[in-house]
């Protein structure tokens, strides 16, 4: 996925035996094409409008790294996470960020989503999938990938994929993710 | 800065008395720990701090004001079945007095979608609230994790686009606090790997607002962590007063002229505190203590002695917040500001 990727390693407290590793690097330019074709494929969007030029990334994870835009180079310093949230690599996946799209459908309206009935809501934000009676209403274009968005409030609160054989949303990532992942 | 371990060590060694170890047996206290008690406030009051340990505290829950109103958030938990009360002088933030069996304050649908952030107590919010008054631009935090002040901070700079540069050490909290920051899509913030003594070398930008939450004993915080009464010996509180006074002097390059630095603990230690604050001074002829610019309680004042020990007269310009007199976690907060 990347250029360049340094291996961080941290030690926990010295009473505790496991080692965290974290990767960070610069984003390919294979990868940054991958997102900015995913951006442009699901929204119509003029990729280059939200993402900067520089994306860099950090790895908890075999399943999760986590895609940001550097503006600042600060070269000296292990960047772990930059202001501009732009992408999630997991399940072999890469997916936009809630950030990205809320910033997108903040522009340009909602597009490739589904909105999500309370039920359906709940069991999504615990990772589970969403089943074809909790979806409202499927909004436009539609693709593999969906926005899944909570109809108490209209929030973004993750993706899902559409899965034909089982016919239910697959949970991609929610937001209760990174609680469960990162502590 | 040179300093000396064997000297803090002499410096800050107590001998307990009889009282005092005593009164340690009866709440299974470290008998040094409980004999600074009775030094700083008498036999009785330190029985009522005693006391006030054994209390539990309430969390508080600090609503993300970039995504929602404190008091629509306020309706949609009680509807869960929390009973709030909101905090007087932070009144995006609400004390827990009691919760439904299910869902824990921890595990709502609004806390996963980032709406508010759980404190154990509203001390910590505090230092926030006093570094970022009537202030807009960057702010570093030196020492972030697990990112209770760093998130209050992007959230109240979000606004005028200030940045909050956090920083750890510790890789384990620093994986919790870039999960916050998502989980609240925060926006403003710049998440860093690095000790803070080192941290002047790395980066090359100064600040005009500095925190320095420093690693601590938590001596303030025994209410909900027990294991502290007996955690940290003399010679382990010696290293961690060598640390923190590191950490202090160092970050103090990285403020502007007129820049203003809070430096907080949550421990009522004066050595890790007073003590500190006033290694620093001593060593540092660019550098002031200010009265805080917000008074949000009754503050308790900072000492200018203790026991042998004799303290810069304006260290009485800290801040103390007392469990037994405030129902807090204990914190001691200092603000320092360089001179020009």
């Amino acid at each position: 996925m990347a250029a360049y990727s340094p291996i961080i390693r941290v030690h926990y407290m010295s009473s505790e035996k496991k080692t965290l590793k974290l990767k960070t690097g610069t984003v390919s330019k294979s990868t940054s094409e991958k997102i900015a074709k995913l951006l442009s494929e699901l929204y119509g969007v003029n990729p280059s409008r939200y993402l900067p030029s520089v994306l860099n990334y950090t790895c908890f994870n075999e399943n999760l790294c986590i895609i940001y835009g550097s503006k600042l180079g600060l070269v000296n310093l292990k960047v772990l996470y930059e202001n501009s949230w732009i992408a999630v690599y997991t399940k072999k996946r890469l997916v936009p960020s809630i950030n990205i799209v809320r910033s997108i459908y903040s522009d340009q309206g909602v597009k490739a989503a589904i909105i999500v009935k309370e039920q359906g809501v709940k069991a999504f934000l615990y990772g589970n999938d969403i089943l074809l009676e909790s979806v409202l209403q499927v909004v436009p274009p539609v693709k593999k990938l969906f926005a899944v968005i909570d109809s108490a409030d209209n929030e973004v609160i993750g993706f899902a994929a559409w899965n034909p054989r089982r016919r239910i949303y697959e949970n991609i990532y929610d937001a209760g993710l990174f609680l469960r992942e990162l502590g | 800065m040179n300093i000396d371990l064997a000297e803090i060590y002499r410096e800050i060694y107590v001998e307990p008395s009889r009282e005092a170890i005593e009164l340690s047996m009866k709440y299974g206290y470290l008998p040094y720990i409980v004999q600074r008690y009775i030094d700083i406030l008498g036999h009785r009051e330190a029985n009522k701090l005693l006391e006030a340990f054994e209390k539990p505290v309430k969390s508080v829950v600090r609503t993300n004001t970039i995504l929602i109103n404190p008091s629509e958030l306020k309706e949609r938990l009680e509807y869960l079945g929390f009973k709030l009360e909101t905090i007087s002088w932070s009144n995006e933030s609400f004390r827990v007095i009691s919760q439904p069996k299910s869902p824990t304050i921890g595990s709502t649908h609004e806390y996963l979608k980032g709406y508010y952030y759980v404190h154990r107590d509203a001390s910590s919010l505090i230092p926030a609230h006093l570094l970022l008054h009537e202030f807009s631009g960057n702010v570093l935090d030196a020492c972030a994790a697990p990112g209770g002040k760093a998130t209050f901070m992007a959230q109240l700079l979000h606004r005028t686009n200030g940045v909050v540069f956090a920083n750890d050490l510790v890789l384990y909290r620093l994986k919790a606090l870039i999960g916050h920051f998502m989980r609240m899509k925060l926006n403003n913030v710049i998440v860093t790997c690095s000790d803070a003594r080192k941290l002047k070398d790395k980066l090359n930008k100064k600040f005009e607002r500095v925190l320095v939450d420093a690693p601590c004993s938590g001596e303030g915080r025994i209410s909900v962590d027990p294991g502290r009464k007996t955690r940290t010996s003399l010679l382990d509180l010696a290293i961690m007063v060598k640390r923190e006074i590191e950490i202090l002097y160092n970050t103090v390059d990285l403020l502007e002229p007129g820049g203003v630095l809070v430096y907080v603990t949550c421990s009522i230690a004066p050595e890790e505190n007073e003590y500190v604050v006033n290694k620093v001074l001593e060593h540092r002829s660019d550098l002031e203590v200010i009265e805080p610019p917000l008074k949000l309680l009754d503050y308790g004042k900072g000492l200018t002695e203790y026991r042998n020990l004799r303290f810069n007269s304006e260290l009485e310009k800290c801040i103390r917040i007392w469990p037994h007199t405030h129902q807090l976690f204990g914190y001691t907060i200092c603000l320092l500001r360089k001179k020009h």
